[in-house]
């Protein structure tokens, strides 16, 4: 943990360009030899809203796995999480944090860097596929909203409608309050997620039962944060599945001795 | 002693007494005054009161050793208690039972006298002697070691002519010389008729013990024929001071050698003349020795080294069961050629790209007759076509110089067998086996296992492909199936190629196994190749012989009459030498006309010179009232032939 502190703390002194080598190097380190399993805990979804800034992004990890585990099928192979995955997922949300996540095209270039850095470890599966994507963390329900830097009642100083101007202080002072943008619930969240991979034909291929172990790291785009923005976070998902799943050893009926 | 033993051998003090050709009452008292008398012998005495010599005896503490020689040994002799050993020489017995009842603390030797009563021999109870054959009886040297008695008993030696004993045999005929001529300092291998002699460089020293480097004269008599030893006189005795021993040779030689002035020269013993003779005996282990001149006797030398060839031919055939049908008829099984080659990059591991060469049917039937098959081996040749496989570890120092390593092999066979036989790799030895995969489920990837050189490798390796993973894990399965269907056909190969292995290889095998052996075991018959032979290094010049002992008790003895009568009836002079050749011993004997020892069952030949150009063989003889016997004879006359002719004649004649 420490580690990775220090990493992160690293991370943002590098500049954009060395982003795929700051990805290389980091898989270099943090890449185990040998790759650890471990079962998706279920997780129930609540309505309420998920307040990111004190919670952090955990437990919404936790409930997108939740969701992945129980929309892909068990047979062959229950789905897991794979630290070897999740290591890569976490590396990639720091190593990239621009335009990669909106363009698809972009995405597959980086494709290459995924794979070389999973050969290094020995794991149970031999393909793995990567998808990112950005998920809202505020619904302003496509309105507008305007950035008020001045500390008002919502803690990320974005309002509904539009910014009023050129009011006299008589004016300002009978205005009514702004509204905050309400922050995306569990639920909504969860939608989100869901959406965005169905997207990119995940869901159907979990469906089907064709991946076996997930890496997932959903990391806060502080750019985002008290800018005149939505706030976002960004979303490595790494998928891996076996190969050979559907061989079937049939017994020979002469093995010489 | 016919009336007592004089009063002197009382006073004067006598270590051994003997007493010889009498006869006595009891042993005077008064030769207990005699201390120094240990040993007392008695020759040819005959006791009066033989109750009463033991008594007399058993009064002289002193005697310790008492012999009895030539005579008969009274039947009281489990009365004499005071000695510690009793000797029997040429002597029998008046109740032979009564020597079990002596002292066991007595140790007994017997010398040409039979102690042996049932189970006993002597005094000592030998209850273990088993199956005791005629031969036992007659050749008997045994010693039991029963708490503190010793009890031996010796065979009687063979009676033999002083000139034998003292190895002065006159010749009659002289084996043939070779005289071989060499170089001192020149290494060079010498054959003679039965032996073959390596001289290395300076092998000669002169008489002032310097490398001789010049001409040498070598000069080989070899007594390789029973009849031409016989003839010629070769010193056969072996003096011991326990007694003489005859030998039976299993190769006797003299080698000496002479510089260009005719000076003798001796070996070199920092560089030895090794010699490799033929062994007339090989089924008998001989000792090597050296004669001297200068004494007459042979001195013992380090042993020769047998070839065994017998021994080892044994072995040959009774191993060629146990050899397997492919090994006997040569038959190979040839597989496809398989060839690897891989690609290196810093971004992408390891890629592996096979290719083969070699038959592509499957094979359908075998030839009975054939000795080669070509196999088509589907499943490597699946492995091989149009893959290319990735491997899925890290890549080690090892891995790479294997690969390497395959590489550099592949290429100089190629080189050399397509410069050789065209593109064809038919005849190419393979470098790469028995390639396969096998999955492994665990890691999610296939086992490449191939053997090269001596060892069988393993490598993870995953088949190059792309898309999807729908469209990946459906190619995997399409293709292990397709993998595991060549895998079916090649299984079928290789059960057929069994199968005629076990069916008509085996026929094909038998009848190899029998030209094998029918030819081995005539082999020895034809040539000199098989021939065993002794190795030897020759420290000495002279005579030099490997030869074992000649023990077997005669099975009586003969005396010739001064006269012996030949084929057309005319009187001819017996010698006093006369001399018997026992062929399956490569052994003679020179003895007096008087005694000469007779075989039942042995090949010999008796033969004595009439004149220095005639020889009588003995063809049988006629029993004379006297007790003598005449021998009826061939006259063989020897004037102008050589040693071989000599030996042929005599060989013939003596049928």
């Amino acid at each position: 943990m420490k580690q990775l502190c220090v990493f992160l703390t690293c991370l943002t002194l590098l500049d954009a360009s060395g982003q795929s080598t700051l990805f290389k190097n980091g898989a270099q380190i943090l890449i185990e030899a040998k790759d650890s399993i471990f079962e998706i805990e279920n997780a129930v979804v609540a309505s309420d809203e998920y307040d990111f800034l004190s919670n952090g992004m955990h437990r919404l990890s936790q409930l997108c796995l939740a969701k992945l585990k129980s929309t892909s099928r068990n047979h062959p192979d229950e789905l897991q999480s794979s630290k070897t995955l999740t290591t890569l997922a976490q590396l990639a949300t720091q190593a990239w944090r621009g335009s990669q996540y909106a363009d698809k095209k972009k995405w597959a270039g980086i494709a290459k860097h995924f794979r070389r850095a999973f050969e290094r470890s020995t794991s149970k599966f031999n393909y793995t596929q990567q998808v990112s994507f950005r998920l809202d963390l505020v619904d302003n329900k496509k309105k507008r909203f305007y950035f008020d830097k001045k500390p008002g009642i919502s803690d990320l100083n974005l309002y509904k409608g539009k910014k009023p101007r050129g009011l006299t202080k008589k004016e300002k002072e009978e205005l009514p309050d702004p509204i905050p943008l309400p922050i995306m619930t569990e639920t909504q969240l969860i939608d989100q997620f869901v959406l965005q991979i169905k997207h990119r034909t995940i869901i159907s291929d979990l469906k089907r039962g064709k991946y076996a172990f997930v890496g997932l790291y959903i990391h806060v785009d502080d750019n985002t944060l008290n800018k005149n923005k939505i706030p976002t976070a960004r979303v490595v998902l790494v998928l891996g599945a076996r190969r050979l799943r559907d061989i079937r050893l049939k017994k020979r009926y002469y093995v010489k001795e | 002693m016919k009336y007592g033993i004089p009063q002197i051998f009382g006073e004067i003090p006598v270590a051994h007494l003997t007493l010889k050709d009498g006869a006595i009452n009891q042993l005077e008292s008064r030769l207990a005054g005699n201390k120094d008398m240990t040993a007392l012998t008695l020759d040819n005495i005959s006791f009066d009161d033989p109750k009463k010599f033991a008594t007399s005896l058993n009064r002289l503490a002193q005697v310790e050793t008492l012999e009895f020689k030539n005579m008969t040994v009274p039947s009281t002799i489990d009365q004499v208690t005071g000695v510690k050993e009793m000797k029997f020489v040429y002597s029998d017995f008046q109740d032979i039972a009564t020597l079990k009842k002596v002292k066991p603390t007595i140790d007994m030797l017997a010398i040409g006298t039979n102690i042996t009563n049932e189970e006993y021999i002597g005094n000592s109870k030998t209850a273990k002697l088993g199956d005791r054959t005629e031969a036992d009886v007659n050749n008997p040297v045994q010693t039991k070691q029963v708490e503190r008695n010793k009890v031996e008993q010796r065979s009687e030696p063979m009676r033999l002519s002083q000139t034998m004993l003292d190895n002065k045999v006159e010749s009659i005929v002289v084996p043939t010389v070779q005289k071989l001529e060499v170089l001192g300092d020149t290494p060079c291998v010498v054959k003679t008729k039965s032996s073959e002699i390596e001289i290395p460089s300076e092998a000669f020293l002169s008489a002032s013990g310097e490398v001789y480097t010049g001409k040498v004269v070598i000069e080989v008599k070899e007594y390789m024929d029973p009849v031409l030893n016989a003839l010629s006189g070769a010193p056969m005795v072996f003096q011991t001071s326990s007694g003489n021993e005859v030998f039976a040779s299993s190769g006797m030689m003299d080698f000496r050698a002479y510089d260009d002035k005719g000076n003798e020269l001796k070996p070199n013993p920092a560089s030895i003349i090794q010699v490799q003779m033929d062994d007339l005996q090989p089924a008998k282990e001989s000792q090597f020795y050296t004669y001297d001149e200068t004494s007459n006797n042979w001195d013992l030398a380090p042993m020769p080294r047998p070839s065994n060839f017998m021994e080892k031919k044994q072995e040959i055939l009774d191993s060629l069961n146990l050899i397997s049908s492919e090994e006997i008829t040569g038959f190979q099984v040839v597989p496809i050629g398989v060839f690897l080659k891989y690609k290196k990059s810093s971004k992408d591991p390891y890629q592996l790209i096979f290719s083969t060469n070699g038959r592509s049917k499957a094979l359908k039937r075998i030839r009975g007759e054939a000795q080669k098959v070509y196999t088509s081996n589907p499943e490597q040749r699946w492995i091989a076509k149009r893959k290319t496989w990735k491997i899925d570890t890290l890549i080690s120092e090892e891995m790479i110089q294997l690969l390497t390593e395959i590489k550099k092999d592949q290429r100089k066979t190629q080189k050399y067998w397509k410069k050789q036989m065209g593109p064809k790799y038919e005849f190419a030895p393979r470098i790469i086996r028995d390639l396969t995969i096998e999955p492994n489920l665990e890691q999610d990837n296939y086992s490449m296992t191939f053997a090269y050189l001596d060892s069988t490798y393993r490598i993870p390796v995953i088949l190059s492909l792309s898309g999807s993973v729908s469209q990946i894990q459906a190619k995997e399965k399409k293709n292990f199936q397709s993998f595991q269907k060549e895998q079916r056909i090649g299984d079928k190969e290789r059960k057929a190629i069994d199968k005629y292995k076990a069916v008509e290889l085996e026929k094909y095998a038998k009848m190899r196994r029998y030209m094998i052996q029918s030819t081995m075991q005539s082999y020895p018959d034809y040539g000199q190749g098989a021939q065993e032979y002794n190795r030897f290094g020759l420290t000495q010049f002279g005579m030099t012989n490997c030869d074992y002992f000649f023990r077997n008790v005669p099975d009586g003895y003969v005396a010739f009459d001064s006269t012996g009568v030949d084929q057309n009836g005319k009187s001819v002079l017996v010698p006093r030498d006369v001399r018997s050749i026992y062929l399956d011993d490569n052994a003679y004997v020179s003895s007096t006309s008087v005694d000469i020892p007779v075989y039942k069952n042995r090949r010999s030949i008796l033969l004595f010179l009439i004149s220095s150009i005639e020889i009588a063989i003995v063809k049988g003889w006629e029993v004379l009232s006297n007790g003598f016997v005449r021998p009826k004879v061939e006259r063989i006359s020897i004037e102008g032939l050589t040693p071989d002719e000599v030996s042929r004649k005599i060989m013939e004649a003596g049928k």
